[in-house]
């Protein structure tokens, strides 16, 4: 049986070549080639962040921080690794130790989102299901919830969110599972209620 | 290799649990018979339980980035002009009075150089020769209006004489 992500292997090859290019640029002091990894990386970086810590402004310091370790110090990557995956595990791993460094938050901070087709009862219903999803997630083991991150939210392959994670294809499976099947488990209680309130929401746009 | 139902179904349930019931999310060289799979009562049953899951999971708003968080980034790159460029004006200063001097000195000496030589005619006696009053009676019709002749003779200009 073979491996999912075994027909990825091309591309990562290419974007590993294309990315020692870029990391030499770099090095040489080209900020265009700079310029050109923090147009394509510093947005999925934040987002991980973001979705990490929940709070706008950290996550842009974690996204920052990443993106100049590559200017002042080009990291070497191993031939057909992928930057994306080694710029979302510094990212990734900023934000968990931010986050531990950080009291527990009480309230969910989430993301604001207009919609002016809902009505307010929709809004707010969904809000409530968001609410309660974000607090299922916050309750994920770290490396469960970052699976997830990565792989539904961010819509990684799966051999490079493995990367992300370092570990194995199948390891990363076994992440997913757990969280998909952790979360279904603490919102057991509320769940058929949950999926009614969803099916009543609006769809917004820049989702999956 | 190949897999028989049994297995296939057992890897559905697998790649359900894992990544939802999306088959677009699903590892690519699979997909094929896993969604042929899924098509059966118990692959179906399997789907519902996933995108279940899924619709918890989109429950949560896609993030947006602040406004102005890219500029923020390029700003802190040490030793690069941000895209708005930084304006030294001090420099603009010095620059801007040594474009002046370039282009417009030579101008002003020139300016210059005339009106010195304006007033060297003026004051030597070469302008009474070569200016207006300078000029070549060329016409033999001396009849005045009032149908008398001038007399060129009598104190007039000789043809062609040039004062």
């Amino acid at each position: 049986m073979k491996q999912p992500g075994q027909t990825q292997n091309r591309n990562e090859t290419e974007d590993g070549e294309c990315a020692a290019r870029l990391l030499q640029q770099i090095r040489s002091g080209d900020a265009r080639a700079f310029e050109y990894i923090v147009e394509k990386y510093f947005q999925p970086a934040w987002r991980v962040a973001v979705r990490i810590l929940r709070n706008d402004a950290e996550a842009e310091d974690v996204a920052q921080e990443v993106l100049l370790k590559i200017w002042k110090n080009p990291p070497e990557l191993k031939p057909g690794a992928s930057l994306k995956a080694w710029i979302l595990r510094v990212a990734s791993n900023g934000a968990i130790d931010q986050l531990r460094k950080k009291r527990p938050t009480t309230m969910a901070e989430l993301p604001e989102r207009v919609d002016a087709s809902a009505s307010v009862v929709d809004v707010l219903q969904a809000d409530e299901a968001a609410s309660q999803v974000q607090t299922a997630l916050d309750g994920l083991p770290e490396r469960q919830r970052l699976a997830l991150i990565l792989t539904y939210y961010e819509g990684m392959a799966n051999k490079e969110a493995a990367e992300v994670l370092d570990v194995s294809v199948d390891a990363l499976e076994s992440l997913l599972s757990r969280a998909r099947r952790g979360l279904k488990a603490t919102m057991n209680d509320v769940w058929q209620e949950l999926l009614d309130d969803l099916a009543k929401r609006p769809v917004a746009d820049g989702q999956w | 290799m190949k897999m028989n139902n049994d297995e296939n179904m057992k890897r559905l349930e697998l790649v359900l649990d894992a990544y939802g019931a999306d088959p677009q999310r699903w590892p690519a060289d699979e997909r094929e018979t896993l969604v042929r799979e899924a098509k059966s009562p118990e692959g179906l049953a399997l789907m519902a339980e996933a995108a279940g899951i899924d619709a918890m999971l989109n429950a949560l708003p896609q993030p947006v980035m602040p406004a102005g968080a890219l500029e923020r980034m390029m700003a802190t790159v040490p030793g690069r002009e941000t895209s708005a460029e930084i304006v030294d004006f001090s420099k603009v200063r010095k620059s801007g009075k040594n474009q002046m001097f370039r282009e417009f000195v030579p101008a002003a000496v020139a300016v210059a150089a005339c009106l010195v030589l304006g007033v060297m005619l003026g004051t030597s006696q070469l302008a009474e020769q070569y200016l207006p009053a300078n000029m070549v009676v060329a016409s033999n019709d001396t009849t005045l209006q009032d149908g008398s002749v001038l007399d060129l003779d009598d104190g007039g200009f000789e043809d062609g004489e040039v004062l």
